[in-house]
Formats: structure tokens, C-alpha cells, sequence
């Protein structure tokens, strides 16, 4: 009977830890969620003016790294509020992020602050806080012309353009000069490539991200339209010759015939190019300015690194039209256990010295208008020629419904065109299956 | 009287216990994805529509990925199949008495211990066109570096490698198992009326390990459809959609595309599918004993 009793117990409290663990959060009250490991009772009779509490922050890696080990994001909000304690947590890019957060969405648990791309705007929307009356937002640049409908649900930390960057001795090397058109860019590329010494372009696409500054932004840059993808979803066929995006890929398509990234980029991730290009046995790299950090660090000369614009115009004649994306948008859930408090920390993060410190060392643009960076490598690049922008906006409804509906995905389409796909039926089958998925969805006159 | 209340409640706990366990993580979720796959849920909004077999019918007839993903899970179930008669030979092999078959049982067997995404790290090194051992013994013989992840007509093959040298050892320890259950009277009066080692695998080691064959081919089918982890560590599906598996694709369905309603009724084709092909197969090997 002992050892049934003993059976009996065991029994229970393995059942009763399985179903705390399934179900204790759903029960906390919600007021409870967010504190720390203090108990009650101790809080009870120190009685605090405020409730301690605790703010979940999902960033990405090289932002966690920044933020927990070169200048702790706790410790300076400490300062300002001691009873919130911020507690990092870490996503290795933008595909886990998305992934993350709609696991964590399905279950009510976002995180109470996150840094989201701008495309998971639209998606998430209904989940996030609005944040049009904090003083953030009203001093943000771009905040309000990326509301939903009207309803400020992220703010973004930084202002971002894309550039080739590129080292200056093989450039000397083989005489030559910044590119300022689409063909001079293949031209320099296919010059270094028929000097056998260096890969031309890195590229690294076996990370399926790696080529966005081409199959991404291109398409935007060529429209001279940074909605140009709700702009494609008023249209049966987007994909048609003459069509922004049908133009903007058969340059790219002509890049990629020319074979300069190498025997097999398709065989090398982004962090194997990258660490070549620091070893200068690449030529350029595309990239946004958030991989300068990277280069100054592991670069043995720095002054051997430049940057230019991705020239995409056809003739020195036009207009040079360059991509900016506001990026990193600060947003919090709207049922999130405070929302006053992520708000209220969001305030303090764009008017905070810990914001200017953090654009400076990760070389990124400010969105808020009182905060100046200064960025020479990049003003030299900006000031070679006059030129136009366009916003990038990261899609509408509309747009991401027919996305969704064919699975449209620009980035596999660049890895499916160095692969050596027909690009005419690429095209082709897009349009048909953009057009079916505007009848189903109800959006074709 | 005592003795027979406290059987009573040993075999009440030790059938509540599992039965509410099993109720809450296999019942559930699978009704549940049931479910969810007859609805268009996009796995955000709070509010889901009933669309009947509208999922069902469009995996079937709009969703040129999903053949292109089980043709690529093809490969791999025909490799894996192909790979069984060597697999039981070299079974057979190890059950003799040859000296050091302990050890080669225990290096047969450790890939399978190790963690599949380490494997898939290790062998990303080995096919790399950037140095990769493979290529670099390959330039010794004067042949060009091959592309092993990023040719679209040749990725699939070599992920198949890899979860061939994976699951290979277990196969064999499976198969050693049932062949040392074999008695050895029957081998040894074959070994002396002349039966060669090839005619005593064929006529006496195959008939005898049915059921453990039969076992091997479920977790073949079982495995090959729900491959994962080394496509989705060393490709991640690509390039393009040319390594996508069955998995990956219901994966991206869902949280790439918001299609929660229609992954899930992609789950729920991929468990009739692994049941379906399991139950052929069991036929025919019993139509074969017969």
C-alpha cells in the first residue's frame, strides 16, 4: 500500500506540473504577468509607489549583442525608471522574426516591445498598440506615413539606404571608375571578373534573403514608386514587358547571365561572401548600411572600403533615383500586460542619448528630426549626384493578400533566376496566377 | 481483498495517466487540426470561415508546389528503399563471426545518435564548392568542383546522402536484431548441405525478418514524407523551390503566406498519405509471402 501511495503522489505531481506548465500563464491574472522575481508579499510591504515590472524586447542578434553587452539597454532604462527591468530576447533575421511572431501571436504572447520590418506592419496591425499620441511618434520622420489606415502602429529607430560597397584598390587595380548607370555596373563587374584575381560581386544566396537588394528594391527603384507593390495589386498583370517590375528583373536577369558572383552563389551563404569581401577576394558587395559595423570591425584597412548607390537608371541622362526604408519599427501589443509602460519606454528610447550613441556606432540614419548622425563614408556617396528618392513601402493589404494567396516571393524568384530559370515563363505564370488570385480575392473590376 | 483494490487502482492510474496525456497532446491537437482544415485561417486573425473541402481541393488541384515537394520526398523514399537489401546484407554480414563486428556495429550505428542538425552542418562542410573535402578529393582526380546544394537537378540527391548515412545505422542494428533471433540450427544444417552465405541470406535470413522489414519500410514511408531538418539546415529548401520537401512546403504555407487553414489540411493529407502507403506495402509483402 506504501508503494501505491508513494505511485499514487508521484502521479499527481507529475500530472499537476504538466498542466501548470500547459495552462499557469492563461490563469495569472494579467496584471501579474509582468512581474519580477519579487514576490508578493515582498512588494506588499514595501509598498512601491509603482509596480515593478518586466518588458520583454525581441531584436535581432547583432542588436541583442549591442544591447546586452557593449551598452546595456537595462541599465540605461534603470536609470530613468527603476522599476522596469528590460529583458532582451534574440531572432537571427527578419524570416525567424516573422515566424516567431506569429507563433507568439496565435497564443497572446508577443513580446512587449519589437523591432518589426516594415512588410509585418500590415500583418500585424490588429495585434499592436496604437502609438499616435506618444511623443516618439510625433517626432519621427516617417512614422505617420507608414500608419495602417491611419493608425501609427510602429515607429521606426532608423532610415536606411542600400549601397554597393566596394574596395578602392581593386577598383585602382583595374581602372575603374564609379559606376552611374546599370551598365556600367555589369561593365565594372565583368572587367574584375575577366582579371581571374576576384569575385566580382558577393552575393551569398544561399541564404534566400542575400539577393533583396537587387529582387527587392530594384522593382521600386525602376517604378520611381516606393508603393509600387500597391500599385501591382490594382493590376491584372504586373509582371508584362513595359511594367516596372518586368523591367527592373530583366536587368537583373542580364547581372546574373554575366555570371559575376562567383562559380557557385548559390552554394554560399552570406556570412561565408562577407567574410571573404573583408578578405578582399570580393570585389562588392550590395548591402543595406547596417553591414558597415561589420566591415569597420573585420576590415584590416578601412580607408580601403567605399560605398555608391546602386546605379539602376539606364542613361546618365535620367534622373538618379535611390531606395530609402525607414526600418527597425518599434511597436507594442495591444493587449499586452502594459501597454503604458512599453509606451512610455518607447518615448524615452528616441529622445534618449542611448539612441544617438546606438545610430552612431551601428552607422545608421536617424528618423527623429532633432537627431543629426553624421555619416561621412555614406555623405560621400550621397553627394556624388543629385538625386530622387523613393520610400519603400512594404505593401498594403490588398498587395499582401495576393501575395499570400500565389506565394509570392521575390527573393526565391532571384535564387530561381540564377539557377537558370526561363525568365519569359517566370513572367508569364506570375501574371496568371497575380490575375487569378485578384478575381478570387474579389479585387478585379 | 486488499491486493485486489490495490491492482485495481495500479491499473486504473497506469491507464487514466496515459490516456489524459495522450488525449491532451495527440487527441486534441489532431482534432483540432482537423479543424482547422476546413476553415481559411490565417493564423493572425481572430475570426476564421468554415470553407469546407475548399483546402482539400486545392492541394489536389492548384498547388503545383506540393507535387513539386512529394516528387522531391519521392527521391528520398526510393533511395532509402533501394538502400534496404544492402542495409540487410551488411546486417547479415555483422551477425557472423567476424573479428571486430562489435565495433563496426557501434560505428554502424552512430550516426543515428548524433543530432541531425549537427550532421547537416558537418556535411554542408563536406559538399562545399568553397574547399569542401568531397570537391578537394574530387580536384586530386582532375574533376571539376560539383555544385551538390546548389544544382537544382542534383540537391535532392544529395540531401538523400545525408539522411542515408543517418538512418542507414539503425536500420542495420534493426535488422541485426532479428537476424541473430534467427535460429542457428537452420543456418548451420544449410551451411552443411553446401548453402552458399548469399543462398542462406536469400532463402533462410529474408523470409524469417518479415516483420522487422515490414517495420523498416513503415519508417521509411514515415521518414521520407516528413523529412526536415537537413533540407531546411542545409538549403533551406532551395535554391528556389528545387529542395522543398512535403514539410518544408506546409511550413511555408503557414507561416510564410498565412495559410494556417490549408497547411493544416496539408498535415492532415501528409498522415493519410504516410497511412495509405504503409497499408500498400503491408499488403504487398503479405501477398508476396503468400
Amino acid at each position: 500500500m506504501k508503494k501505491l501511495g508513494i505511485l499514487l503522489v508521484a502521479s499527481i505531481l507529475v500530472l499537476s506540473m504538466l498542466l501548470t506548465g500547459c495552462f499557469a500563464d492563461k490563469q495569472k491574472p494579467a496584471a501579474d504577468e509582468g512581474t519580477t522575481g519579487a514576490s508578493a508579499e515582498t512588494q506588499a510591504e514595501t509598498e512601491a509607489p509603482k509596480e515593478k515590472t518586466t518588458l520583454s524586447m525581441l531584436v535581432y542578434e547583432e542588436h541583442y549583442k549591442y544591447v546586452t553587452d557593449k551598452d546595456s539597454i537595462a541599465e540605461a532604462y534603470a536609470k530613468v525608471a527603476p522599476h522596469v527591468t528590460i529583458e532582451p530576447q534574440q531572432v537571427k533575421d527578419s524570416g525567424q522574426l516573422e515566424q516567431i511572431l506569429k507563433i507568439r501571436n496565435s497564443a497572446e504572447e508577443l513580446p512587449d516591445i519589437m523591432v518589426l520590418k516594415p512588410f509585418m506592419l500590415t500583418q500585424f496591425a490588429d495585434s499592436l498598440a496604437a502609438l499616435n499620441d506618444t511623443n516618439a511618434a510625433k517626432e519621427n520622420k516617417f512614422a505617420n506615413g507608414y500608419a495602417v489606415e491611419g493608425k501609427v502602429v510602429g515607429i521606426p529607430e532608423n532610415a536606411v539606404n542600400e549601397y554597393i560597397y566596394y574596395r578602392k584598390s581593386i577598383f585602382e587595380e583595374y581602372n575603374l571608375e564609379i559606376p552611374t548607370t546599370w551598365d556600367e555596373f555589369i561593365n565594372a563587374a565583368v572587367t574584375i571578373k575577366n582579371g581571374g584575381k576576384y569575385i566580382p560581386i558577393g552575393l551569398g544566396a544561399k541564404d534566400a534573403w542575400a539577393d533583396y537588394p537587387y529582387n527587392e528594391f530594384m522593382p521600386l527603384v525602376e517604378a520611381k514608386n516606393g508603393a509600387l507593390w500597391n500599385a501591382m495589386a490594382a493590376m491584372d498583370e504586373p509582371f508584362s514587358p513595359g511594367e516596372p517590375f518586368y523591367e527592373a528583373y530583366k536587368k537583373i536577369q542580364k547581372l546574373y547571365d554575366a555570371k559575376v558572383f562567383g562559380d557557385d552563389p548559390l552554394g554560399i551563404s552570406f556570412d561565408q561572401i562577407k567574410v571573404k569581401f573583408y578578405a578582399k577576394e570580393v570585389g562588392m558587395m550590395a548591402a543595406g548600411q547596417w553591414f558597415l559595423p561589420g566591415c569597420s570591425e573585420d576590415i584590416d584597412d578601412v580607408n580601403d572600403l567605399g560605398v555608391f548607390l546602386l546605379p539602376v537608371r539606364n542613361t546618365k541622362d535620367e534622373p538618379f533615383y535611390a531606395s530609402v526604408m525607414a526600418d527597425a519599427f518599434y511597436a507594442t501589443p495591444d493587449n499586452g500586460p502594459d501597454v503604458e509602460e512599453a509606451k512610455a519606454f518607447i518615448d524615452w528610447y528616441f529622445t534618449s542619448d542611448y539612441y544617438f550613441n546606438y545610430l552612431t556606432d551601428q552607422k545608421l540614419g536617424s528618423t527623429v528630426e532633432a537627431v543629426k548622425i553624421d555619416l561621412p563614408l555614406y555623405n560621400e556617396a550621397l553627394g556624388r549626384q543629385p538625386l530622387e528618392y523613393v520610400l519603400y513601402d512594404g505593401g498594403n493589404k490588398d498587395f499582401n493578400d495576393i501575395a499570400n494567396a500565389i506565394g509570392f516571393d521575390v527573393k526565391r524568384m532571384g535564387q530561381e533566376m540564377l539557377a537558370g530559370e526561363d525568365f519569359e515563363k517566370m513572367m508569364s505564370d506570375h501574371n496568371k496566377k497575380w490575375k487569378e488570385a485578384r478575381q478570387s480575392l474579389g479585387l478585379s473590376k | 481483498m486488499k491486493d485486489y483494490a490495490e491492482k485495481r487502482l495500479l491499473i486504473i492510474l497506469f491507464l487514466v495517466i496515459p490516456s489524459i496525456l495522450l488525449s491532451l497532446f495527440v487527441v486534441y491537437p489532431t482534432i483540432r487540426l482537423l479543424q482547422l482544415s476546413f476553415t481559411n485561417w490565417n493564423g493572425l486573425s481572430n475570426n476564421m470561415d468554415f470553407i469546407g473541402l475548399k483546402n482539400y481541393i486545392k492541394i489536389f488541384t492548384d498547388s503545383p508546389k506540393v507535387w513539386l515537394s512529394l516528387k522531391n520526398n519521392g527521391i528520398y523514399f526510393t533511395v532509402h528503399l533501394l538502400a534496404i537489401p544492402l542495409e540487410i546484407f551488411i546486417a547479415f554480414l555483422l551477425s557472423s563471426k567476424i573479428r571486430g563486428s562489435r565495433f563496426f556495429e557501434t560505428v554502424t550505428f552512430l550516426p543515428y545518435i548524433v543530432n541531425g542538425v549537427a550532421i547537416s552542418y558537418m556535411f554542408s562542410m563536406l559538399y562545399s564548392t568553397q574547399g569542401g573535402t568531397i570537391n578537394q578529393i574530387l580536384s586530386v582526380f582532375n574533376i571539376p568542383a560539383v555544385k551538390w546544394l546548389s544544382d537544382p537537378n542534383l540537391v535532392n540527391f544529395s540531401l538523400t546522402g545525408v539522411t542515408l548515412w543517418r538512418f542507414c545505422g539503425m536500420h542495420i542494428i534493426l535488422f541485426l536484431a532479428a537476424i541473430k533471433s534467427v535460429p542457428g540450427d537452420i543456418l548451420e544444417a544449410a551451411e552443411i548441405d553446401g548453402a552458399s552465405l548469399f543462398q542462406q541470406y536469400i532463402r533462410i535470413i529474408l523470409p524469417n525478418i518479415r516483420l522487422v522489414v515490414e517495420i523498416v519500410l513503415f519508417l521509411n514511408v514515415r521518414g521520407a514524407l516528413q523529412v526536415f531538418d537537413v533540407p531546411f539546415v542545409m538549403t533551406g529548401g532551395g535554391p528556389g523551390h528545387a529542395s522543398s520537401t512535403f514539410t518544408l512546403h506546409t511550413i511555408e504555407t503557414a507561416f510564410t503566406f498565412n495559410h494556417f487553414g490549408l497547411a493544416s489540411a496539408m498535415a492532415t493529407v501528409l498522415m493519410l498519405l504516410i497511412i495509405m502507403i504503409s497499408y500498400v506495402q503491408q499488403l504487398l509483402m503479405g501477398g508476396k509471402e503468400q
